[in-house]
């Protein structure tokens, strides 16, 4: 059996919409994938060296604050100071579609907005993974 | 790669652990021969906590209360497992919603690892795990796992001195004895201890507390609150008094060569049986043959020693 | 079970007195108020609050002069967890979800040229509750106001943080004693100020389905109420303070009937439970707001009519007041002009439709009476089930209350996945390209001029005296007396929020999630 892909579901911001985290982490468990979540207001240092302990192939960030603007960069930032390994980094939440091209810029792969399925997110990451 | 890997780990590294540990958990993994063979060279031994106990007992809480009350040079791993579903081979591990406060600190180490659908116990690789974190020297280990199944059994192998814990609201008490953690706990840990039960929980438990025949350590009982941390230094006096009893009794890390044993023995069981044993049973030959025992030309144990015979030749023919 | 025709014999078990009755009157199923919205309409209130407290009092003047009749103030997440605009854990949050208050300077801006002993205001805050709401009161007692006529609401309800919303502080315990104090000192002081909104809404939008949302509400409120008794106060002195608060989804007839099942329930609750021997206590008042779940960020125009239908219900369900959702809002805060629709749609329910001249047009309806009785006997299912776990702080401490609404959030996210349910624009009728409105941008200068009229506000002060008052808060807390008073005291010095939130937190210690 090869090696499931780990995932990391992080929260960060002060919002404590956990809806969707939530569903997204049992989805992905149900797809097969090793997912760890680590609750709401997790801050980008948190975030960050979560990521590196847990050698994660995926980190999925869940925000519906506003701030992803400042925490997304933030986040990327500091993985990169991992140099560990690439991750790969989708987010969903509350996110204007305006938002996006910046946030694509600063490394997040693929934003889902509310109403995507797990499907969808789980095919991403298996098509995406490993390329990265 | 691997003296990179290797020397990243003698250093601490913590990208050079976390890797270290993806492969260990990965036999298809290349290097996980290689690195074993680098940290099972060490002589060093880490400590090894164990803490078990029904889900929602209070194991994370417990952990992250542990870790405040020690001193934060102390160079600490912590091994947290959750099991996999069988059927898609995923896990979910929330074990770290608990130790949020621990994230950030420079000490320690966080691990979340799925059993990987191996059942009866915990895998090879938690031991190879625990390995890792004596060729880092790191100071302590702790291991936590769900008392569920068989798992509690190898916990007790792996970890030099074992809590069991529980709480008065799960009507915990009554499974403990049941699911044989009696007979493993070196502490049993009673949480939430304001909760109406909990005196009742103790009695119970202490009325069927019996002196481990194996070592002559009589275990012991201790109420706590973990969120709050009342008495939690209280049970870590106890856990260093288990700890100077195994090492006056020369017991300390005596498990780990009984383990390693154990694992060596599995492992060669393991490798005979994919290598030689399996090919021929699973043989069209092998299986034409069994019709012979059926219909009376052969007995079965001659069939057994055949079959013996003929795999003994085959390992030695490969030398 | 659902069926496609209700009959007389759907109504065998439902007795007229007992179930039904008139409106204004025990139990009352069909409203509050004898006369409902013949007399006088809800109160429109719309959910209000960005960026600096300048900026949001221009949008509640604006709210005001557009025919609003009551304030509804969001805060930012900085100010509902008890943290200034300058902690570094805030960057990125400072009047994003709502205004960002630190100090009674903020207030003071908020308000200003706002009347507020004629209008009413409703705070969507509950850990911070007992801070704001004394810079509230310090606002009104420097404007010479008598406490007596001030009138509004603090959610305060902190057990539906820890379930469904997050933004809890402290643990369970020590945030019931703050919300305590604010019963005790308000029904000596403030007698027209509902203490709590026992909130449904968060956890319905967590995942919860109606008779959930229900259950665990009223559960709440009986945990609320015990805690009140066992402090002393006599049922007749608080529960006619207490409010509540519902959503109002998707599933028209369903909430209708939710609402009217709300309303028996607790009038059942306290009378037979709690033994009120005042009606005033046995009524269920309660504010709707329209389901943000429901809205989606695909061809958002399309929202403007699920408002209008989940308005309608809580209309036609009784609700006292009410919030339409802006069409934007599953893709950032809203616009003037989505706002504006939002409000519109409740005024041409109010005045165009001439269904508030009749009072609970749909009572006797064949299906709606037996809804209703079927929503109260699956509800009273779940409060004996919780009610065996020892109440509602055990159950959610165990992680019965969370485990429910996860199973029941997954189920529907399935549902819609498979088709089961339908969406539309969402998983049928769906189109590209579909976002293609004008949203509201929250300046990010606001941040810092946020932290530089704090910092400016600290430095005006008196700090000799900020000191004195809070040490006298921490005294309080240790003698485990009443704080209402000393933070009032501290708030009229400019004490700030976090300099308040921090006394507590050290003394109370902070709560983390513990449940998944």
């Amino acid at each position: 059996m090869s090696k499931p892909i780990r995932v990391l579901i992080a929260k960060p911001g002060l919002d404590g919409h956990d809806r969707g985290a939530k569903i997204i982490a049992r989805g992905l468990k149900d797809a097969g994938m090793e997912v760890i979540y680590t609750g709401i207001k997790q801050t980008p240092e948190k975030i960050a060296r979560t990521a590196l302990q847990e050698d994660i192939d995926v980190l999925g960030l869940s925000i519906l604050s506003g701030a992803h603007n400042y925490l997304f960069p933030e986040i990327m930032r500091l993985l990169n100071e991992n140099k560990d390994k690439e991750v790969l980094v989708i987010a969903g939440g509350i996110i204007p579609l305006s938002d996006y091209p910046a946030l694509k810029e600063a490394g997040i792969s693929e934003i889902f907005p509310p109403g995507s399925s797990i499907e969808e997110i789980a095919s991403f990451i298996k098509n995406n993974v490993h390329s990265k | 790669m691997i003296d990179s890997l290797t020397n990243g780990v003698k250093n601490q590294e913590e990208y050079a652990i976390a890797k270290s540990i993806t492969v260990l958990e990965d036999e298809s993994n290349d290097l996980s021969v290689s690195l074993r063979k680098e940290i099972y060279k060490t002589n060093s031994q880490t400590y090894v906590l164990g803490i078990t106990g029904s889900p929602g007992a209070g194991k994370s809480t417990l952990i992250s209360s542990l870790v405040n009350h020690l001193d934060n040079q102390m160079k600490i791993g912590i091994i947290s497992i959750d099991p996999s579903n069988k059927y898609s081979g995923g896990a979910l591990l929330g074990d770290r919603i608990r130790m949020s406060n621990l994230f950030t600190k420079k000490n320690i180490f966080i691990r979340s690892m799925s059993n990987r659908g191996i059942f009866g116990g915990l895998n090879k690789s938690i031991f190879d795990v625990v390995q890792l974190f004596s060729f880092a020297k790191y100071d302590l280990v702790i291991v936590e796992t769900i008392g569920v199944g068989q798992n509690e059994i190898d916990i007790s192998e792996i970890a030099d001195t074992v809590l069991v814990i529980s709480a008065p609201e799960s009507g915990d008490s009554i499974q403990i004895i049941k699911a044989g953690l009696m007979e493993i706990a070196d502490i049993y840990v009673i949480n939430k201890a304001d909760l109406s039960g909990s005196d009742k929980m103790e009695f119970l438990l202490k009325d069927n507390i019996q002196t481990n025949t194996k070592n002559n350590w009589t275990p012991r009982i201790i109420k706590i609150q973990a969120n709050s941390g009342k008495n939690v230094d209280g049970l870590l006096e106890l856990t260093l008094e288990h700890k100077d009893f195994l090492t006056q009794n020369n017991q300390l890390f005596s498990r780990r060569k009984l383990l390693l044993q154990k694992n060596i023995r599995e492992s060669v069981i393991k490798k005979v049986t994919n290598n030689y044993i399996d090919p021929k049973i699973q043989s069209k030959e092998f299986k034409d043959s069994i019709k012979n025992v059926t219909c009376g030309k052969i007995s079965f144990d001659e069939t057994v020693n055949n079959l013996v015979h003929e795999i003994e030749k085959d390992i030695k023919n490969e030398n | 079970m659902k069926k496609d025709i209700y009959s007389p014999s759907d109504l065998e078990s439902v007795d007229f007195d007992k179930d039904i009755g008139y409106p204004g009157k025990t139990p009352y199923t069909r409203g509050v108020y004898p006369s409902m919205y013949s007399k006088q309409l809800w109160t429109m209130r719309q959910y209000a609050g960005y960026g600096t407290s300048i900026e949001t009092n221009k949008r509640f003047k604006y709210l005001l002069e557009q025919g609003q009749t009551g304030l509804s103030v969001a805060f930012d997440l900085p100010t509902q967890l008890g943290y200034d605009s300058d902690n570094s854990l805030c960057k990125g949050e400072v009047g994003k979800v709502g205004v960002s208050i630190d100090t009674l300077a903020d207030i003071e801006d908020l308000f200003r040229d706002i009347p507020i002993e004629k209008i009413s205001t409703s705070m969507t805050i509950n850990s911070t509750a007992i801070i704001v709401l004394a810079m509230y009161i310090a606002l009104a007692e420097k404007r010479g106001l008598p406490l007596e006529s001030i009138r509004g609401t603090t959610q305060n309800d902190i057990l539906k943080e820890y379930v469904a919303r997050g933004t809890y502080i402290y643990p369970p315990k020590s945030s019931l004693k703050l919300i305590l104090d604010i019963f005790q000192y308000c029904s000596s002081n403030m007698p027209k100020w509902n203490t709590i909104s026992i909130s449904g809404y968060h956890i319905r939008e967590a995942g919860s389905n109606a008779v959930q949302e229900l259950a665990f509400t009223l559960a709440n409120g009986i945990e609320y109420v015990k805690l009140a008794l066992a402090s002393g106060l006599k049922i007749d002195d608080f529960a006619p303070r207490l409010s509540f608060f519902f959503s109002s989804s998707m599933d028209f007839f369903e909430e209708i009937a939710k609402f009217r099942a709300a309303r028996w329930l607790w009038s059942d609750i306290i009378t037979n439970r709690f033994h009120s021997k005042s009606d005033k206590s046995k009524r269920l008042r309660f504010h709707t707001q329209t389901s943000g779940a429901s809205l989606t960020a695909q061809q958002p125009e399309n929202n403007i009519v699920r408002v209008t239908l989940e308005a309608l219900s809580a209309v036609l369900g009784g609700t006292q007041s009410l919030h339409t959702n802006s069409y934007d809002e599953a893709l950032s805060l809203p616009t003037e002009k989505a706002v504006k629709i939002a409000l519109r749609t409740q005024q041409m329910i109010g005045y165009e439709t001439n269904i508030p001249s009749t009072v609970d047009p749909l009572g006797g309806s064949y299906f709606i009476e037996n809804k209703t009785k079927e929503i109260c006997t699956e509800v009273e299912k779940y409060l004996d089930i919780i009610e065996k776990q020892g109440g509602m702080v055990k159950a959610i401490e165990s992680g019965y209350i969370q485990k429910e609404i996860q199973d029941n959030a997954y189920m529907l996210h399935e549902n819609l996945h498979s088709k089961i349910d339908k969406q539309v624009g969402v998983n049928c009728f769906t189109e590209e390209n579909n976002q293609d409105i004008k949203l509201l941008k929250v300046d990010p200068k606001n941040e810092v001029q946020q932290v530089e009229k704090l910092n400016k506000v600290k430095q005006d002060r008196n700090n000799q005296k900020v000191e004195i008052c809070l040490a006298n808060i921490k005294t309080a807390v240790k003698a485990n007396d009443n704080l209402m008073q000393p933070i009032i005291d501290a708030v009229k010095e400019y004490a700030t929020l976090e300099e308040i939130a921090n006394i507590l937190r050290k003394e109370y210690g902070e709560y983390t999630e513990s449940i998944f």
